[in-house]
């Protein structure tokens, strides 16, 4: 147990700050093979929208209260938005969390590869059972939804 | 006539190399043609010639198709420099050929971090070869954000604006209430859009991230559609029609479905008005008690609705959906995603919406694509279709029935 917290922190650590990593085609499947066996929280956010704005800073928060939790944030916005983007992800305290970016115009397909029913509404956070079992949440995320589903999680 | 189709061979051949170039991977697009468009708004003015507003490298740009969407015009350029033009499908730059013979382009920058917008307006009274500068479109003593405006010319010859705006969030914010949205906010212009009467708020509590549905009446009344924040926040659709002062003489709820949400749909509704005053709205929802896209209309101009009609493939994100009306005749369209491929998916009635088509495919492409938009010259209907691979294209769609 302890072993599998110490890895889980290990990946959980980012290389650099700000840094922007891919999401491309196949990268949900390889978020959650990546992470097999620890619970994965997948949040989608794009610059655009006001409730993913409010509830960034929490994650960072959310984070530290957790640290064997898997945490990858990853905006939808186009492109040419990544300075943008780099810029909130500083402003709102997350740089340091591990941050990817939609890498591909075709955003509709990136969405149908996590669930082929999410039209694009945000926020949006995935939550990845260490058994593979996903949940997709619309909308902001209630903290006490995501403590009792970690809870269920390590006692799993 | 010959040298003409000549030069219209040479001129196409470009475009055609560059199509050919968007099949190769991932060369993105940098210039200002057409072909790279992000978001393409068409309208016919009343000589049948066909009029693109469109986004590119963050400009908003005009040209015209004289021969039904075969070739277009080397485009102008509305705006004097690049900009964060709201493009997103939901928002995009839109033209008005006016009955004066003048055209009004109108568009949304995105002015800073938080997304706040502004709605800038440019005119040209030459015939699209130049273009004023932009001005606001809508003076405010403090102004805030407005956007996603809904932008029309009424049989009548007045123009109306509809939009999401802000313009309360500082108060309500000051006052505690976090979870104020956004108000829909009305102006128009008796004098072919050179300037536009104080706006006023119609509405309030409205969703902040979806487009207006815009139609008239055989009055020449605006009727909307729109997502409205019911209750604690149940984001469901409104109709109503606007009063000459620009007031909304109800609200009335299209559909119970019910679907709470702490977060940006990005997706609005349709809304058309036929001949014999039926209203007809499509809208999507996304949980609640129904998931999916829906239809229905009212026969008494919007105070009840009948019970919505499930469209599309459920398994295949039906979505985004836009109506028009020519007299008895309807054409709905909208977009469906397989996962590879997008596809425009139409039904048609030629009886005011009491039968409907089977559902049929009218194209479908295999990369990133703009919303569908549907235009008509009064006579015909088209299908106007912006995609990466393909470009801009404009594919008749026959509504059956008589004229």
């Amino acid at each position: 147990m302890i072993r599998a917290v110490l890895l889980a922190l290990l990946l959980a650590l980012p290389a650099q700050a700000a840094e922007l990593a891919p999401f491309g085609r196949g990268s949900f499947a390889a978020l959650k093979a990546e992470a097999a066996g620890a619970p994965l929280v997948v949040h989608f956010w794009a610059l655009s929208c006001a409730p993913c704005l409010a509830e960034l800073p929490g994650w960072a928060r959310l984070a530290r209260a957790h640290p064997g939790m898997r945490l990858v944030l990853v905006n939808t916005d186009p492109p040419e938005a990544e300075p943008q983007v780099k810029r909130m992800l500083d402003r709102m305290g997350v740089a340091r969390l591990r941050n990817l970016a939609f890498a591909d115009r075709f955003a509709v397909r990136l969405r149908f590869e996590v669930d082929p029913a999410w039209q694009g509404e945000l926020p949006r956070t995935d939550l990845v059972g260490a058994d593979g079992a996903t949940r997709g949440v619309l909308g902001m995320l209630h903290r006490p939804e995501l403590e009792r589903w970690l809870k269920a999680q390590s006692g799993s | 006539m010959k040298p003409l189709i000549l030069a219209l061979l040479l001129l196409a051949g470009p475009a055609l190399a560059q199509q050919h170039q968007h099949a190769a991977p991932a060369v993105e697009c940098a210039s200002l043609a057409l072909s790279c468009a992000t978001a393409t708004t068409p309208a016919f003015d009343r000589a049948g010639r066909l009029w693109l507003a469109y986004s590119a490298g963050g400009r908003v740009m005009v040209t015209r198709s004289d021969d039904l969407g075969r070739t277009t015009i080397p485009p102008v350029a509305v705006s004097p420099e690049a900009a964060a033009v709201d493009d997103n499908g939901e928002a995009r730059p839109k033209i008005v050929p006016t009955r004066a013979g003048h055209l009004l382009v109108a568009w949304t920058i995105r002015r800073d971090r938080a997304y706040n917008g502004t709605q800038l307006l440019a005119h040209s009274l030459d015939d699209g070869r130049s273009f004023s500068a932009p001005r606001r479109m809508v003076l405010e003593e403090t102004p805030t954000s407005q956007r996603f405006e809904s932008f029309a010319e009424a049989p009548d010859g007045r123009i109306w604006a509809v939009w999401l705006d802000k313009r309360r969030a500082p108060t309500e914010r000051a006052a505690g209430n976090r979870g104020y949205t956004a108000g829909l906010a009305v102006a128009f212009s008796d004098n072919g859009g050179m300037t536009f009467q104080q706006s006023r708020l119609a509405n309030d509590n409205t969703c902040e991230c979806c487009r207006i549905g815009l139609a008239f009446d055989q009055r020449a009344n605006p009727v909307l559609a729109w997502r409205q924040v019911f209750g604690r926040n149940f984001r469901d659709h409104a109709a109503g029609r606007l009063r000459r002062d620009g007031t909304l003489e109800a609200v009335h709820r299209i559909a119970q479905d019910n679907w709470a949400i702490d977060a940006c749909p990005h997706h609005g509704p349709a809304m058309a008005v036929d001949a014999s005053g039926r209203w007809h709205s499509a809208w999507y929802s996304g949980g609640g008690d129904h998931q999916g896209l829906f239809y229905a209309a009212s026969a008494d101009e919007g105070r009840h609705f009948g019970t919505p009609r499930r469209l599309g493939n459920p398994a295949r994100q039906p979505g985004h959906p836009q109506l028009l009306a020519m007299g008895e005749r309807l054409l709905l369209i909208w977009q469906e995603f397989d996962g590879e491929r997008m596809r425009v998916m139409a039904e048609t009635s030629t009886d005011g919406g009491a039968h409907w088509s089977a559902a049929r495919e009218l194209a479908a492409t295999a990369d990133a694509a703009d919303q569908p938009q549907l235009v008509s010259n009064g006579r015909d209907a088209f299908l106007s279709w912006q995609t990466r691979l393909e470009g801009w294209r404009l594919l008749p769609v026959p509504l059956g029935g008589g004229a």
